[in-house]
Order: structure tokens, then C-alpha cells, then sequence
């Protein structure tokens, strides 16, 4: 037997023990999911206006957990499998973050230590063919039929 | 330690047949947690696949929220809601489908993947009607958009339109190739082929049916419910 080999004996033994709750869980887990879509149909309609989306967010990521753990046995799986999907959910965070943090930050170095935009999003003659409802001195370079 | 490497298709009727272990594997249980790593690699890209639409949605919608908000009041939301409910039942019948692989009982297999098919097919037409209506009255995206509707003559509505034909478009070429996955796996079910030793195409297939789910149930918030 190679060390190759021997490697995979080791990692074979290392899930040896996953083991399925079974349909009951799966059931529970289906309940579940569907009150929390009601819950957040509920929540959305009522149109909250500060914490809605956080909220509407909160819950999806709740039954996207619930997903991932369950139905595709990632409460099961130990090591590379998690590893990669946690991975993959930290650069999602990553790639929205940073360009957040651009677009939200983008023009206000520019802008003097008293001054603030009038209207926002600033016009910016670039990518916004828009009339925004703001009066800012950007002259429009583009209009858009 | 290889197993032989006897034709699924030569088996006798009723009788699972032996799972192949390539030459490189150790185990079948080596072989099958590779497989399952290598699935979840895919699906890791598939997830940043998305996760481009979903920034590009987060960056227009800090931009317009006005626009975004009125858009989004146009959806039709108890389409969305039932196409919601759909996808996630067919996520369980899906993950039924491995259950019932891993006790051999092929017969529930294809039945519960059949189940997930259809709900997958309902998904669509319900996805269907809610284009047509969308095209009939001009919320198209960019340019293209006429609706004359004065609540939506704000900026960004057309920015809208056009993240959610991107990702629902996305989002439902998933669902079509999904389907031809678990119809190709249902159809190996039919022939007898799993049992406790061998459930990998069941698994994998459904995890892949479970991933257009999730990217679902955040689609869903993100388009109708704000």
C-alpha cells in the first residue's frame, strides 16, 4: 500500500461515523423552511422601514443554513467540505463589502471637511444617465433617451 | 482491494450492483468523500457565480433604493411566495431521494426525484406567466424598458429589471439543468443501481438541486420583498 493510500485510510476513517437521522429529520427540517418563508412574506409586507431588509436577510440566511446543514449534510460532513463552503461564504462577504464600502465612500474625499452632497447619489456624468432629484453642479455629459 | 469493474447496465434485475473503485482510491469510502469534495468545490463556484448578480443588485439598490423599492412593489408577490414554497418542497422530496437511496429502495428514489421534476416544472411555469406579464406591459430591462405606469418612472427602476431578469434568468437555467441531472439520476435509479454502498449520483445530484434552492431563498427577499 502507497502513502497515498494510506492517507485516504486515514480520511476514510475520519468519516466513518456520519451518520443519517433520517426522513423524520428531512420532514422537519421542510416544516421549518416553509414557516420561515411565510414569516418572512408576513414581515416583508409590512414594509419596515429600517430593519426590514436586515430582517428579510436574517431569515434567509437562517434557511440557507438549514439548507447547507441539513438537506446537503454539511452538519454531518466533517473538514474539507465545510472548509470549502465556509470559504466560499466568506468571499461572497468579501467581494459585497468592499465594493459597498467604494461605492459608499467613492466622492466624499473629494469633497471639502464641511461639505457634504447635496443629493445622493452624486451626480457624476459617468454611469448614471438619471436626472437625480438633487441639485448638484456636476454638468450632465449624457442623456438618455 | 479493486473491486471488479462490472458494467452497471450487466447487472441482474434486482440486484444493486458492485460500485467501481478507480485505481487511485484506497477505499470506496475515499472515493465517494472525493466525489462529494469535488461537488462541493463546483458548488462553491457556482455560489460566486451568483454572488456577482448579488453585489451588482446590493451596489444599484444603495444607489436607487427609491426606484428599487417601487420596482419591487410591481412583482407579483403570491407567484413568488408559491413559487417559493414549490422549490423548497422539491429541495425536501429531493433530499428524501438520498435517503431512500441509502436504503437501497430504488422504486422511492425515482417516484421522489419524478416529484421534484415536476415541482421543478411547476416552478418554471409559474416563472412562465410571471415574465410574460412582465414583457407584456414593458418592465424589461435597460433600454428596453416602456412601462408607462407613473410609479415607476423613477430612477433606477430599469436597473431593476434588469438585475431581476439577470438573476431569475440565471436562477432558471439552473432549474432546467437540474432537472436533466436528476432525470438522468432517476433513470439509474430505475435500473436498480444504488443501495448503502453506492448513493454518490443521488447525492450529489440533489445537492446540486438544493443549491438552486438556496440561491432561491435569498433571491426571493432580495426581489419581492423589499
Amino acid at each position: 500500500m502507497s502513502a497515498i493510500a494510506n492517507e485516504s485510510f486515514k480520511e476514510a476513517q475520519n468519516m466513518q461515523e456520519e451518520h443519517h437521522g433520517g426522513a423524520a429529520k428531512y420532514a422537519i427540517i421542510w416544516a421549518a423552511l416553509m414557516v420561515l418563508t411565510v414569516v418572512t412574506v408576513v414581515t416583508g409586507r409590512m414594509h419596515l422601514p429600517n430593519w426590514g431588509l436586515a430582517l428579510a436577510l436574517v431569515i434567509a440566511s437562517v434557511k440557507g443554513a438549514l439548507v447547507a446543514l441539513y438537506f446537503m449534510h454539511l452538519a454531518d460532513h466533517r473538514g474539507a467540505n465545510r472548509i470549502v463552503f465556509i470559504t466560499s461564504m466568506v468571499f461572497v462577504v468579501l467581494m459585497l463589502l468592499f465594493t459597498l464600502f467604494d461605492i459608499g465612500t467613492r466622492f466624499r474625499p473629494a469633497l471639502a471637511a464641511s461639505g457634504t452632497p447635496i443629493a445622493w447619489p452624486v451626480q457624476t456624468g459617468q454611469s448614471m444617465p438619471y436626472s437625480t432629484t438633487g441639485t448638484n453642479e456636476a454638468p450632465e455629459r449624457r442623456s438618455h433617451e | 482491494m479493486q473491486s471488479s469493474s462490472a458494467a452497471p447496465a450487466h447487472h441482474a434485475p434486482g440486484v444493486p450492483p458492485v460500485p467501481t473503485v478507480a485505481a487511485h482510491f484506497a477505499s470506496l469510502d475515499v472515493q465517494q468523500h472525493a466525489a462529494r469534495l469535488g461537488m462541493w468545490l463546483f458548488l462553491a463556484t457556482e455560489i460566486l457565480l451568483f454572488a456577482g448578480l448579488f453585489v451588482c443588485y446590493a451596489n444599484y439598490r444603495f444607489m436607487f433604493p427609491d426606484g428599487f423599492a417601487a420596482a419591487s412593489r410591481h412583482l407579483d408577490l403570491t407567484l413568488g411566495t408559491i413559487n417559493t414554497l414549490v422549490l423548497i418542497t422539491s429541495s425536501f422530496t429531493a433530499a428524501m431521494a438520498v435517503h431512500y437511496a441509502k436504503e437501497a429502495k430504488n422504486r422511492q428514489v425515482v417516484v421522489m426525484f419524478i416529484l421534484t421534476i415536476l415541482m421543478a416544472l411547476g416552478f418554471l411555469v409559474i416563472k412562465y406567466f410571471e415574465y410574460s406579464h412582465k414583457i407584456h406591459v414593458g418592465q424589461l430591462p435597460g433600454p428596453y424598458f416602456t412601462d408607462p405606469e407613473p410609479s415607476l418612472q423613477v430612477a433606477g427602476v430599469p436597473m431593476y429589471f434588469t438585475i431581476y431578469f439577470l438573476s431569475t434568468g440565471l436562477h432558471g437555467f439552473h432549474v432546467i439543468i437540474g432537472m436533466i441531472v436528476l432525470a438522468w439520476v432517476g433513470f439509474k435509479a430505475n435500473r436498480n443501481e444504488f443501495s448503502a454502498r453506492n448513493y454518490t449520483a443521488v447525492e450529489l445530484g440533489s445537492m446540486y438541486w438544493h443549491l438552486v434552492d438556496l440561491v432561491w431563498i435569498f433571491l426571493f427577499p432580495m426581489l419581492y420583498l423589499i
